[in-house]
């Protein structure tokens, strides 16, 4: 799958002063292995002689640390943006979309006993930072409801929008309430599936 | 509006000292456990945590900010601006704090946590420049800010001003010659701005002329060692003179966070990365100049502690 690479301007000699490089990979192993292989003067820069990456570069994949998302085996899909920075980064802090991704599924539609995350409802989950707040970050969630024009959606949005922005280092939160695509019900898990006698 | 008509900063260290006196005469440490054993090698280094603001960019800061005061370059309706990857800013920070002036930086978004959290609790605006392009993005972030208003700014511009060396000409070089009462033989020190190397250097070389200056620079332009730059991909600093030091060593971020561990382990101090830059340069600069059977006082300058980087991930390998 291709993605998309952003090379730091302190390597750009070695990439024919691409800022950008599109590489096939299903993982950040794969993507970057393929970086390597296309540039190898990039190599050293990059991987330590054990073969891992080193220890003081950060690798983003769409502005989420990878480390928080299965590190070197971190699945990446079609137009992901993988990003190299330089550790001095620190980024300790960062909110991982696992972590939204776990309160959100402490949030309910009042007429359904399964979570919103368990039902599908929820389509993408983006964080970004915040420039003016170094510490925090944005998330923008999109998310849709089992009924287009569902009385509950202003009172869903504004609950869980409240609790995403009471997560550590959130300075933003923004939930939209999408109807494209419209919700099926072959979205839901199988918990979800299992506890609405659906299975 | 605050008064501003300037006091005087406050002479020394005694009891009353403000901000500036506090500033430089930091103790010069002994590194036992990197010089070769047996060899009548020694290292030390200039404790420039020591400084109030945490590093040895207090010095060059306070001088810019003073002589932008004499001259007439800085006033009260300014507002102070420059770009920096950290120390500067807190140096600028403290000062702007205890003298009254508004500050605005332009900073790498990649700087540690810690840092931010030291400017944002000194009240600094801080504007963060792109993570993948480092101190080069902040310099030109810095530059555009001030081309689209230069009356409202003071922009000491640390890369090209030559108080920032001076600094180092007129107090650590005499400092370090004064501590070892002449005998150093080698000066060995980071470069970022390059203002340390070459006002200590040129001190140095005017006192004696066989001191060898050694610069010391990251072995990559992609690097971990905040506050340093890789001058061969960078903007060379107008203060920077690449030819002045006798010569360059390289160093890796991998061997800089050794040498961090190892001074944390060995010898109880707590350093931070380009401290650890500078002691593994000293140390290879130390092993060389032993094997050719000859007595040296190696001398390089810590520019700052560990505090800013307890976060890192290297404290955890070995």
């Amino acid at each position: 799958m291709p993605v998309t690479i952003l090379i730091p301007t302190a390597l750009r000699a070695h990439t024919r002063q691409q800022s950008a490089v599109t590489v096939d990979g299903r993982t950040v192993q794969e993507a970057l292995d393929r970086l390597v292989a296309d540039y190898p003067d990039l190599k050293p820069h990059l991987v330590a002689e054990s073969g891992k990456i080193r220890s003081f570069i950060n690798v983003f994949v769409n502005e989420d640390d990878i480390r928080q998302k299965g590190d070197m085996k971190a699945p990446v899909k079609n137009g992901d943006e993988i990003s190299i920075v330089p550790s001095i980064a620190g980024g300790a802090e960062a909110v991982s979309k696992d972590k939204v991704m776990d309160l959100l599924s402490t949030c309910y539609d009042p007429e359904i006993p399964v979570n919103i995350v368990d039902l599908g409802l929820i389509y993408e989950v983006n964080i970004s930072p915040l420039p003016d707040q170094p510490e925090k970050s944005k998330v923008h969630v999109k998310m849709s409801l089992t009924a287009p024009g569902c009385p509950e959606a202003p009172k869903m949005q504004a609950e869980t929008e409240a609790k995403v922005s009471a997560m550590d280092g959130v300075g933003a939160a923004q939930v939209e309430i999408v109807w494209e695509p419209q919700w099926t019900p072959d979205r839901m898990s199988d918990a979800a599936r299992l506890e609405l006698g659906m299975a | 509006m605050k008064d501003r008509t300037k006091r005087s900063p406050a002479r020394g260290r005694g009891p009353g000292a403000d901000f500036f006196g506090l500033i430089g005469r930091t103790p010069l440490i002994a590194l036992g456990k990197f010089s070769p054993p047996g060899s009548k090698v020694r290292i030390l280094a200039k404790a420039e945590w020591q400084n109030p603001g945490g590093s040895v960019k207090d010095r060059a800061a306070a001088r810019m900010i003073l002589e932008g005061e004499r001259t007439g370059k800085l006033t009260p309706d300014k507002t102070i601006l420059d770009a920096t990857s950290g120390n500067t800013g807190i140096a600028y920070a403290c000062i702007a704090a205890a003298r009254g002036y508004r500050l605005k930086l332009c900073v790498p978004a990649n700087i540690s946590p810690e840092r931010k959290h030291i400017l944002a609790a000194l009240g600094a605006e801080v504007i963060y420049t792109s993570a993948l392009e480092g101190s080069d993005g902040a310099i030109r972030g810095a530059a555009k800010i001030f081309d689209q208003d230069p009356g409202r700014y003071f922009f000491p511009n640390q890369y090209g001003n030559d108080n920032n060396w001076r600094a180092h000409y007129h107090a650590t070089g005499p400092e370090i010659w004064k501590d070892t009462r002449g005998k150093i033989t080698h000066f060995i020190a980071t470069v970022g701005t390059g203002g340390t190397l070459m006002g200590v250097g040129r001190f140095l070389k005017e006192k004696n002329r066989k001191i060898r200056v050694i610069a010391v620079e990251p072995d990559s332009p992609f690097h971990g060692l905040e506050g340093m730059k890789h001058m061969a991909s960078s903007i060379v600093p107008k203060i920077y003179d690449r030819s002045f030091p006798d010569e360059t060593l390289f160093v890796s971020t991998e061997a800089a966070h050794e040498a961090v561990r190892r001074a944390a382990r060995q010898e109880g101090f707590l350093i931070g990365l380009s401290s650890g830059a500078a002691l593994a340069a000293a140390e290879t600069l130390a092993r060389r100049v032993d094997s050719e059977k000859k007595p040296a006082l190696i001398v390089t300058v810590f520019p700052d502690g560990a505090d800013k980087y307890l976060t890192e991930r290297f404290w955890k390998e070995d």
